[in-house]
């Protein structure tokens, strides 16, 4: 017996919901593989973060330290300093001029680097400690430096890749 | 052995999400301000459910609705402040994004039936969406949204008469 909304429903069966981009199978995939490890290695979220985040603390501070004590132009005045920041800031990828560090193996010295971003995903929301939301920016980059022999002048190019995992905490209102 | 069960989990999922992935993101959007923390939320739920599935394989794939209305639920909650604020926003947003695939034939009368469901109060729009869209039973929609199947199929019948009076007059 046909119902009087047969007709209707029929009509509404034929839309198809749309599918997912393939951006939420990888976040998924991200998150789920997170959960693999932590099970594996039997640490939970919060440990990590009770643990880990004072280390990276501790080594951005000595990452922002570490120039400051080696740098030549430490009597620049403020406000060039702040300005040389903020270009820094603007072009991340720059190649630091090349220093005449020389290998302690040989006589291999180091003539340039540079770090190259090239991919940046948004893995969604996930929750620290108890119920603080933040979203996590999973950065790839490639470090490369290049090394020449100072007898043949050969460059040695070595590139080497590192993905950084940034939490962005986010307002609850 | 572990590697080969990790390889069957990792397919597993994959599978799950294609066969209901659309659905829950159908379903997330009626609950979400816009279709970004749509898939904020499906990905938590999915994240959630696939997590407890590892504990209790019997779980059936209809209780992601229910994992996705909890933690809407919970945002909600959180953010409610900043979701009042964004009533305007979320339907541009919404305007903007369609919940359907697009079809081919019959486009305007797609249009229509899509703008009709999303004029809808949000309690009848989700057991529309749940029963039409999802294959959920009145029982498993009352589960889902902590309501008598009773009232699940009360909201249906009166959801489905109203889209067939916005309806009627332009599709006749």
């Amino acid at each position: 017996m046909k119902t009087p909304w047969e007709d209707l429903e029929n009509e509404l069966h034929r839309l198809a919901p749309k599918q997912p981009g393939d951006r939420l199978a990888t976040r998924i995939e991200a998150r789920l593989k997170a959960t693999v490890s932590d099970t594996v290695t039997g640490t939970r979220p919060r440990a990590l973060l009770k643990f880990c985040l004072p280390l990276a603390a501790a080594a951005v501070f000595v990452a922002l330290l570490t120039p400051l004590l080696n740098d030549p132009e430490a009597d620049t005045p403020p406000e060039e300093k702040q300005l040389a920041a903020t270009n820094t800031r603007a072009v991340p990828n720059v190649a630091r001029p090349p220093d005449a560090t020389p290998n302690p193996a040989g006589s291999l010295r180091r003539v340039g680097e540079a770090n190259y971003l090239y991919g940046a995903a948004d893995e969604g929301v996930v929750y620290g400690d108890g119920d603080t939301p933040y979203r996590r920016i999973r950065y790839q980059f490639l470090d490369t430096s290049e090394w020449q022999d100072e007898a043949s002048r050969a460059v040695v190019r070595v590139i080497v890749p590192r993905e950084d995992v940034l939490l962005l905490p986010m307002n609850v209102y | 052995m572990a590697t080969m069960d990790q390889d069957k989990a990792g397919s597993d999922w994959q599978g799950l999400l294609q066969e209901w992935g659309a659905r829950l993101l159908l379903f997330a959007r009626q609950q979400a301000a816009d279709p970004v923390e749509a898939e904020d939320i499906v990905q938590e739920a999915f994240v959630r459910y696939w997590k407890s599935r590892l504990d209790r394989p019997d779980l059936s794939p209809p209780l992601l609705f229910t994992f996705v209305r909890r933690i809407a639920t919970d945002r909600a909650r959180q953010w409610r402040r900043r979701q009042t604020g964004l009533d305007a926003l979320r339907i541009e947003v919404a305007n903007g994004d369609g919940w359907f695939e697009p079809v081919i034939e019959d486009r305007e009368r797609a249009a229509l039936l899509e703008t009709a469901l999303r004029s809808l109060p949000v309690e009848q729009r989700e057991v529309l969406v749940l029963k039409i869209w999802a294959g959920l039973t009145f029982d498993e929609i009352g589960t889902t949204l902590e309501i008598s199947p009773h009232t699940a199929a009360s909201r249906y019948r009166y959801g489905l008469g109203q889209l067939r009076r916005q309806l009627t007059p332009v599709l006749t």
